[in-house]
């Protein structure tokens, strides 16, 4: 989950802040791009992903209310790595590359904020490496649940708070669109989901718990 | 028995040109090395430990080190190799977290520990290391998400031809037999893959037989370097 680290403030607060609105799969920039600024996000759900040699995208982010987008591209001056559509309506605010990095340019306690905040999208990334890396793939979809439900949370009819349609999903976690088909009907007869339209319902919560928790217990070493 | 080791101070390091820490002013060099400490670590010793408190960063003088998780039923995953120049630790301290990962010495190595309280005080004094160190951690991000790309859809084949391609362009060439600048155990090599050892092990001997590589032990040698690059589909 984004750590808050206080420069959300801080963009927040700048003058010369310009208002977006996106629609649900509207671009917020596309990867290769170059960096023209930096999103924060207010309200609303972005996914990032990334293209594959095989014209294949693959998610390798999504991002909820108070996480900044672009930061890294900015601060490098370099081209966008990634690219963000919404998955919602989605509010943000932007500031422009040279306006952000006027900013910053003097003051070393706003450039270890941005430190803190790469830091803190660094730890979810390896996170989800983790995650993806060496387990099998209903293990990796269970703990793609954990961590949607720690970030996203659910509603009273227990189902996530973001919208992801299969297709998202198979990216998200490295499986083929088929092959998580089949995962998600296996785990809707468990009792543990179910997936209708783009919404996952948490049916059994401490059982997927089970499922990543076996795992890791394993992994302690004897 | 005893091994003599002298400290090697900032102001002669070789990699401090090279590294994060290069916009120091004089002052600032000597100051770090009047409170840095540094020590000598024998190969396989760790130098900090995952879920530990950081106090301070690591700068490697001399030596080759491998940053780790460890996984299922304690499988290495290595996410990255360090080497002289390079600091170790840093994201630690700067985001006040347990390490995320240990760091552990691959080839006998000298590593020189700078506090947290001097690392800071260099952090607000100095706006060129600021930017530097908001730079190194961009970049790391960059590393990261292509992690993601390249572990989601490339084959172990793929992969291990372009584990040997960045070993060879990161440690650089051995002078006197074109051989790659590191010895690591075939496990190290299956760990940064991402793969079993015996998978591993495999690979590199598919790689001998198509003339691809040379094996010397632990050392490895690249005969055919454009077939290297066609085998890990780089196109970048």
């Amino acid at each position: 989950m984004a750590k808050y680290t206080g420069l959300e403030e801080i963009i927040k607060n700048y003058k010369d802040l310009i208002p977006l609105v996106f629609h649900k799969n509207e671009l917020l920039f596309q990867e290769g791009e170059s960096a023209k600024g930096i999103y924060c996000i207010e309200s609303g759900n972005v996914k990032l992903s990334k293209k594959e040699a095989n014209d294949g995208d693959r998610i390798v982010h999504l991002a909820a209310k108070g996480e900044i987008l672009g930061l890294h591209a900015v601060v490098n001056r370099h081209n966008y790595t990634n690219s963000a559509v919404a998955l919602t309506k989605t509010h943000s605010c932007f500031i422009t590359a040279d306006d952000f990095l006027k900013l910053i340019e003097d003051n070393n306690t706003y450039k270890l904020l941005v430190m803190k905040s790469l830091c803190s999208r660094i730890d979810t990334m390896e996170n989800h490496i983790n995650r993806i890396s060496d387990k099998p793939s209903d293990e990796r979809f269970a703990d793609t649940l954990l961590m949607l439900v720690n970030k996203y949370g659910l509603n009273r009819s227990r189902e996530l708070n973001i919208h992801l349609s299969l297709d998202e999903i198979a990216s998200f976690t490295c499986t083929s669109k088929s092959y998580m088909k089949k995962i998600i009907s296996d785990f809707s007869q468990r009792g543990l989901i179910s997936f209708s339209g783009g919404i996952i319902n948490i049916r059994n919560l401490p059982q997927l718990e089970n499922i990543v928790n076996l795992s890791s217990k394993a992994a302690l070493p004897s | 028995m005893k091994t003599y080791f002298e400290t090697p101070t900032c102001d002669e390091c070789k990699s401090r040109f090279n590294n994060v820490f290069c916009s120091l002013t004089g002052e600032q060099v000597t100051e770090m090395s009047l409170d840095k400490n540094c020590s000598m670590y024998k190969k396989g010793q760790l130098i900090f430990y995952e879920g530990n408190r950081p106090s301070g960063v690591y700068c490697i003088n001399k030596g080759k080190i491998k940053i780790f998780q460890t996984g299922e039923e304690g499988k290495e995953q290595i996410l990255r190799l360090a080497k002289e120049g390079d600091v170790l630790g840093y994201r630690a301290m700067i985001s006040g977290d347990p390490y995320s990962a240990s760091a552990a010495v691959m080839e006998d190595a000298v590593v020189c520990f700078i506090p947290k309280k001097t690392f800071f005080g260099f952090l607000q004094g100095n706006s060129e290391l600021s930017s530097n160190m908001m730079m190194l951690l961009s970049h790391d991000l960059k590393e990261a998400e292509s992690r993601i790309t390249g572990l989601a859809q490339k084959p172990v084949r793929e992969r291990m031809a372009e584990t040997i391609l960045m070993l060879q362009e990161f440690y650089g060439l051995n002078g006197n037999d074109d051989t790659i600048n590191a010895s690591l155990s075939r496990e190290d090599i299956a760990n940064i893959v991402g793969t079993a050892t015996e998978t591993a092990i495999r690979i590199l001997s598919d790689f001998k037989n198509e003339k691809l590589i040379e094996l010397q032990g632990k050392r490895i040698k690249i005969l055919n370097h454009s077939g290297l690059v066609k085998a890990a589909h780089i196109f970048e």
